[in-house]
Formats: C-alpha cells, sequence, structure tokens
C-alpha cells in the first residue's frame, strides 16, 4: 500500500461552506490554518463519526464543480488517515478521488448538522 | 473700600449699542435677574474683560484666533460697527475711578479677520482725568491684583474649578498667592523684600568705608569677595524660586487648559483606554487560538482512536477465528505424519510399541480414514484473510494513536474565547460611542483650537513639570538653608575679627545698622509666616462659621484649613469627612470665597453667575441668608427658578437694594430693566 499522493479536489458548495465560515463568524476558520487544514479535520471527523460507511464513494457525485484543490500531503502528511482508511476497508480502493469525495461528504455534513444550527465550537463538533 | 458704581458695556455680546447698569452706593445685595441665554455671563464676562483685558470663558469659536468677532454684538458686525468696550466706574478709598477697556478695529483693516487687526485700549480715569498709563495700571493692580478676580466675580456653573482647588493637597501656589494677596500678605512680603534693600545698601557702604583704609584693604577685598559670593548664591535662588513660580503658573495655565477641555480631554482618554483593552484581548484572542490549533494539530488522529480500536478489536477476533482453524489443521497435520511413521516403522505412536500384523492393518484403516476426512484444512481465501488480518491489525496497531479526548482540551479555551469575543464587541461599541463623541466635539463650536496631540502634548508637559517640581523646591532650599547659611556664617565671622582689628566709629555705626536690619529681616521674615498662619486660621474659623451656617447635616461641625488654603469638612466624630457631593464641595467652595472677602484688608464686590445651581431648597435659603456677609455689594446674576424671588425678598428684607431684569427683544439685543 503506497502512500497517496497528488491533488484532492472538493466541490464548490464545500469550498463556499468553508469561506462561508470564514466571512460569517471568524471563528471557525480560527481553529485551523487554512482551509486545508480544515479538510484534514473533515477526514478526521469522517473515521471518527464513521461517515465512510454513509456513503458510496462510487456513487457519490458531488464534485459536479470542482472548485478547491489541495495537495494531498497537506492533508495527511504523515499518511495516518491513509493508512486508517485502507486498513478498515481493505476491500475499497483508497485514492484521491475517494478521499476528495469523502472530505467533501463530511464538509456538506457538518454544515448541516452544526454550522446551519450555529454551532461552531469544535468540542461540540467532535463530542 | 471698592466698588461698583456703574457698569456700561457698548456692543458687548448680546447687550448691542450702549447699555449700563447702576449700582446704589450702600452695603448690600443687588439682583440681576434674567433667564438663561439673557445675558447674565456675558455681563460678568464683561466686568472679568475691563479688569483684566481676559476673555478666557469665551471660546475661539472658528479656532481662526478671532475671539473679538464673538464678543462683538452681532447686529454690530452686520452693521460694520468693529468694536466693543466696556467701562466701569467704581470707588476705591473714597476717590472714583472709571475703567475703560476698548476693542476697536484697527484703521487699516477693512473686516477684521483675527484678533491680531483690532487696537486694545485700557485706561483709567480718576474723576475726569486719565492717569498716565503706569498709574493706571497701579490703581488696576490694587483694586484687583492679578489672579485674585476668580475671588471676586465667579460662574457658579463653573463653581467646581473652585472646589478642585479646594481639595487638592498638591502645591497650587499660584491659587496660594493669589489667596494672600487677597489676604494682604504680599504688604509683609513688599516690606521684607524693601528691608533687605537697605541692609544690601549698608554692607555695601560699610565694604566702602573699610577700603578706605590701605592697611584693611585685605578685608575689604574678602568681606566683598564674600559678599559677592553671597549675592550670586541670592541670584541663584532668586532664579530658582522664579523657575518654580513660572512653572506653578504653566501648572495652572495647564490645569485651566484642560479642565475647559476636560470634556475632550476625558472622550480622548475613553476612547484611548477603550482601544488598549480591546487590542490587549484581540492578541490574547490571538494567543489562545494558537493554542487552539496546537492541540488540535498535536491531537487530531486521537479522533479516531475510537474508531481504529474498535476496528483492530474485530480484525482480531476475526484473527482468533481463523488462527483457531488453523492450528486444527496444522494439529491434524501433524497427527497424519506421526501415524504415518508408525505405520511405515510398525509401532503405536503413542506408546511406540512393536505393532503386530492386525495392529498394523487397524492403523493403516485409520490413516486412510483420516486422509479421506481432511476437514480441517483452510482454504486459501482463508489463509490469505488470515495473512490480511494480521497485516490490518499491525499497521492499525503501528500507528500507535493515542487516546485523547480534544473536546474536553479545548472547551475551557473555546469558552475564554468566547467570552473575550463578547468584550471585544463590547469595546467595539464603547470606541464607536467615544469615536462619534470625539467626531461631533471635533466638528462643534466648543473645539476652542483643541487637538488630541495638543491634549496629549499638554498632559505630558503637566506630568512632567509636576515630577520636576519638587526637586527643584529642595534645591532652592537647598541653596538657602545649606550654602548661603554657611556663607553667612563666614561675612559674620570675618566681621567679628574686623570688629576687634579696626577701630572707626563710622564702621561700628554701620555695623550695628547692619545688626539691626539683619535683625529686620528676621523679624519680617517671621512676620510673614506668622501672618500666613494667622490669616490661615482667620479664614478657617470664617469659613467654617459660614459653613455651619449653611450646612444641613447637623452631625458636620466645621472646616479644616490645610496649608494650601484647601478645606476639608469635619466630622463632629472629629474625622474627615470625604466630599462626594457636588452639593456640599459647592457650599465649602462659597464658604472658602465668603471667608477670603471678609478677612481681606482691601474690601470688594463680589459678583456671582447662579451659584446656587446644585443646591438643595433648604441649602439655597441658608446660602441666601449669608449673601448681605459675603460682601459689602454682593452683586447676584439668577435666572427665575434659581430661588423663588418671594424667598429672596422675605429673607433679604432691606438688605435687598434693587433688582434688575434682563430685558430680551430678541437673540442679539439685551438691555437692564427695573
Amino acid at each position: 500500500m503506497g502512500k497517496l499522493i497528488g491533488e484532492i479536489s472538493i466541490s464548490e458548495k464545500s469550498s463556499e461552506i468553508i469561506k462561508k465560515m470564514s466571512n460569517d463568524k471568524d471563528r471557525s476558520l480560527g481553529y485551523f490554518k487554512d482551509e486545508s487544514d480544515f479538510g484534514r479535520f473533515a477526514l478526521a471527523f469522517a473515521i471518527s463519526k464513521k461517515l465512510d460507511l454513509d456513503f458510496d464513494s462510487k456513487t457519490y457525485k458531488s464534485q459536479n464543480s470542482l472548485k478547491t484543490k489541495w495537495h494531498y500531503a497537506s492533508i495527511d502528511s504523515n499518511g495516518e488517515y491513509d493508512t486508517i482508511l485502507k486498513n478498515i476497508h481493505p476491500e475499497i480502493i483508497i485514492d484521491n478521488d475517494y478521499i476528495s469525495a469523502l472530505i467533501d461528504y463530511t464538509i456538506k455534513y457538518i454544515d448541516k448538522e452544526f454550522f446551519q444550527k450555529g454551532i461552531y465550537e469544535i468540542s461540540q463538533i467532535v463530542k | 473700600m471698592f466698588r461698583f458704581q456703574r457698569i456700561t458695556l457698548n456692543n458687548f455680546g448680546c447687550y448691542g449699542g450702549e447699555k449700563s447698569i447702576e449700582f446704589p452706593n450702600e452695603n448690600g445685595v443687588v439682583i440681576i435677574w434674567g433667564e438663561n441665554g439673557f445675558g447674565k455671563t456675558t455681563l460678568l464676562r464683561a466686568i472679568l474683560f475691563a479688569f483684566t483685558g481676559k476673555l478666557e470663558d469665551i471660546p475661539d469659536y472658528d479656532g481662526q484666533n478671532h475671539k473679538f468677532k464673538d464678543v462683538i454684538n452681532s447686529d454690530s458686525w452686520k452693521s460694520k460697527e468693529y468694536f466693543f468696550s466696556v467701562r466701569v466706574k467704581f470707588i476705591y478709598n473714597d476717590d472714583h475711578y472709571e475703567i475703560v477697556r476698548t476693542v476697536k478695529k484697527k484703521e487699516n483693516i477693512d473686516v477684521p479677520t483675527s484678533d491680531n487687526d483690532y487696537d486694545v485700549k485700557f485706561g483709567i480715569r480718576q474723576e475726569t482725568v486719565s492717569l498716565p498709563q503706569t498709574d493706571a495700571e497701579k490703581i488696576k493692580n490694587a483694586v484687583m491684583p492679578d489672579g485674585v478676580e476668580r475671588f471676586f466675580m465667579f460662574d457658579g456653573e463653573y463653581l467646581e474649578k473652585y472646589e478642585s482647588l479646594l481639595y487638592e493637597k498638591s502645591s497650587n501656589m499660584h491659587i496660594k498667592e493669589s489667596i494672600e494677596r487677597i489676604l494682604g500678605a504680599p504688604v509683609l512680603k513688599n516690606s521684607y523684600s524693601h528691608v533687605c534693600d537697605i541692609l544690601s545698601k549698608y554692607e555695601d557702604q560699610y565694604s566702602k568705608e573699610l577700603s578706605r583704609d590701605e592697611k584693611n584693604k585685605k578685608y575689604s577685598s574678602d568681606l566683598n569677595k564674600l559678599n559677592e559670593e553671597m549675592q550670586i548664591l541670592i541670584s541663584e535662588k532668586n532664579d530658582k524660586d522664579d523657575e518654580i513660580a513660572n512653572d506653578n503658573k504653566r501648572i495652572e495655565e495647564i490645569k485651566t487648559l484642560l479642565s475647559s477641555n476636560s470634556g475632550y480631554k476625558e472622550i480622548l482618554e475613553s476612547e484611548e483606554m477603550h482601544i488598549k483593552q480591546r487590542d490587549r484581548l484581540i492578541d490574547e484572542q490571538k494567543r489562545l487560538w494558537a493554542d487552539v490549533r496546537k492541540i488540535i494539530d498535536n491531537n487530531l488522529v486521537s479522533l479516531c482512536y475510537n474508531r481504529v480500536n474498535e476496528t483492530i478489536q474485530d480484525l482480531k477476533s476475526r484473527q482468533m477465528d481463523l488462527s483457531k482453524e488453523h492450528t486444527k489443521h496444522a494439529l491434524f497435520v501433524e497427527n497424519i505424519k506421526l501415524k504415518e511413521e508408525a505405520e511405515e516403522n510398525c509401532y503405536c505412536e503413542i506408546c511406540l510399541q512393536k505393532l503386530d500384523i492386525e495392529a498394523q492393518n487397524q492403523l493403516r484403516n485409520q490413516l486412510n480414514e483420516l486422509k479421506n476426512k481432511n476437514s480441517f484444512v483452510l482454504s486459501d481465501e482463508e489463509e490469505n484473510e488470515l495473512r490480511l488480518v494480521t497485516s490490518q491489525i499491525n499497521n492499525l496497531e503501528n500507528l500507535n494513536i493515542h487516546r485523547v479526548v480534544l473536546s474536553e482540551s479545548i472547551y475551557t479555551l473555546e469558552k475564554t474565547i468566547a467570552d473575550n469575543d463578547i468584550e471585544i464587541e463590547k469595546l467595539n461599541e464603547l470606541i464607536n460611542t467615544d469615536q462619534s463623541q470625539r467626531r461631533f466635539y471635533e466638528s462643534s463650536d466648543t473645539k476652542n483650537g483643541i487637538t488630541p496631540e495638543l491634549i496629549k502634548s499638554l498632559t505630558r508637559e503637566l506630568s512632567s513639570i509636576e515630577e520636576q517640581l519638587p526637586m527643584k523646591i529642595r534645591q532652592s532650599n537647598n541653596i538657602e538653608d545649606i550654602k548661603m547659611k554657611s556663607k553667612n556664617d563666614e561675612i559674620d565671622a570675618l566681621k567679628k575679627k574686623i570688629k576687634n582689628d579696626v577701630s572707626s566709629e563710622e564702621l561700628e555705626k554701620l555695623s550695628t545698622l547692619i545688626n539691626i536690619y539683619k535683625d529686620l529681616t528676621k523679624i519680617f521674615r517671621r512676620g510673614i509666616d506668622d501672618y500666613t498662619l494667622v490669616l490661615k486660621n482667620k479664614v478657617e474659623k470664617c469659613a467654617s462659621d459660614i459653613f455651619l451656617s449653611i450646612r444641613q447635616q447637623k452631625d458636620y461641625n466645621g472646616l479644616e484649613i490645610n496649608d494650601n488654603y484647601g478645606l476639608q469638612i469635619m466630622h463632629e466624630s472629629g474625622d474627615r469627612v470625604p466630599v462626594k457631593s457636588a452639593g456640599y464641595g459647592h457650599i465649602v467652595a462659597l464658604s472658602l470665597i465668603t471667608a477670603l472677602h471678609m478677612n481681606a484688608p482691601e474690601e470688594g464686590p463680589i459678583v456671582m453667575d447662579s451659584p446656587f445651581g446644585r443646591l438643595s431648597f433648604a441649602h439655597k435659603r441658608n446660602v441666601v441668608r449669608q449673601l448681605p456677609n459675603m460682601g459689602q455689594q454682593v452683586i447676584m446674576l439668577l435666572y427665575d427658578d434659581e430661588v423663588p424671588r418671594d424667598d429672596i425678598v422675605k429673607i433679604l428684607g432691606d438688605r435687598l437694594l434693587k433688582e434688575y431684569r434682563l430685558e430680551h427683544s430678541y437673540a442679539f439685543q439685551t438691555s437692564f430693566g427695573d
């Protein structure tokens, strides 16, 4: 199992969620150095909440309009999340498309379940 | 005695054209009634202007150094009458005088644009004769020495200016001097200075007399040298004292300027303080966010701890199942291997004894049965799965993820950040309010040329002068107490020697005179201190009596005076009462002013503009009762609701000499009516 390289992309909508969050509150991004750092959080959050089980990466089609691109290394420099996912789902091909889809799905999930309800505190989100 | 007879204003403020008001030549109270904006304060300013030439309380509305324009009656200005004047007829020591101060546009100026475009003239007439300028100045200084006007004519609305002086323990020497001037201390001080001059003259003569004889030249030269050194010390001390006096004057100037712009200063200080507080919080927020980010960064993967752990447990369970099958198969293979060896070597695989033919056949049958059964063999798929599961477990365990409850780690920081956010929001609102107030002040007419930079620079200058002043006072005292005293001892020792060695009648006479004048200087010096002490005690007693007659709080039993004529309310328990009530501050100020007037050697008129503002009804009545005691001529400028007129008439009786009412035909035209 080699480490992932290359780019991660998220949809325009997810990109807007991250941007809107930073404009609205000047808080959520306070938790993170930059947008890709938020992507890293989304990946860890997805694994912790088993969101990877909720969606089918093959049929997940939200990336109709790819907007933001991050280098994978900026999200998972040690390959920890890659290792976790590959060992949880040995049957699935964990590639950049999969990671992109999972991050995108998770950002939308966080928006729907927390941000839209006015919850921005990470301590509440990760509880 | 000094008393006003008539005041005539010409084009001064709302008094367009020439308007006069006469005052009775008897002791008592005159009241000038007028609503707000009718010209009471203008009248007070006009009198102050006549005697001092100052227009301090008039703001420079456009900031163009053109106060005179704001003084000239608006109708007159429109009619291009660019002048105004004030004349005050008064009696001083039974002589009749008229002081005149006129401000008029310079001949070569068409339309004045600043105060520099006017000629200001001041003069005093005695009866019908105009006095030479020096005599006019002398009379003016006699009736209203510089700096004392605030105790003769004051605006009740600004009474807090007096109150702050009263309670300050700081060395407000200028005010102290003004008070002592009213009380006549300068007479003694001038006499002391005069005696010093005579002493110095005799010391010169002594030295000259000594040098006449050739053999005494050495003594003469030594004495001259010592006297010269003494003069240097005196001049050094005088310079230091002048410096101290100038510093005190400057302190008062700055305080007056800051106090007249205290509102603006407060707004600036408030804005600066709120901005500092907010910026400090913003910095703290940055640090807190950095801490939060660090915690998240270091522990984000710990979010996956439960998931990974759970997965490892599942995998281990599967691994165990697969391993069991694997072990069974291994045992089975081992069993077959043992039986095959036993069959081949014809012995029992359990007891290792030689087998007979029958037993050999039985073993062979068992072996065939076993080989045919072969039920424990793992499929390739299972073998692969076991390998995969084992590798998954290893991979996940190698990540070495620790359990950290991220939510708990950052909750406290988040809470502090949220509290700080609220505080920052509040501070931003306060800053907005401060800024809009400041902008309003800066755009309004009250600004008077004051800028935030000027306020800051004045505040800095004030604190720097106040910081250095005690050192200068110590230096001055050091010159007098150590250096001058030691020099004096040297001079005395030399003179003693001369007295023993030189015999001259003239020198003897001069020496006696010098000793007499030296003693006199000591007497006057002591006299000044004693007189000041007596004055202070008299002022304290008098102010205390007046205070007791006005105050309603019966357990306040007097006032105590400090070295700078500051007064403190004393409680019957002997404790000092911290004055927090504006009304009581007001009463103490009135008590001091009255006490000063009652103890001044030269009694003068007292003019008060709206002095009852912050007093309760009962206190107002008590103050009205005291009015005739405040001075021989008391002129009150009151608005209608300040004190009920019926009460005043009833309380004052025949001590109410005359009442005037300011008549206001419109904004720019006031006159005196009965």
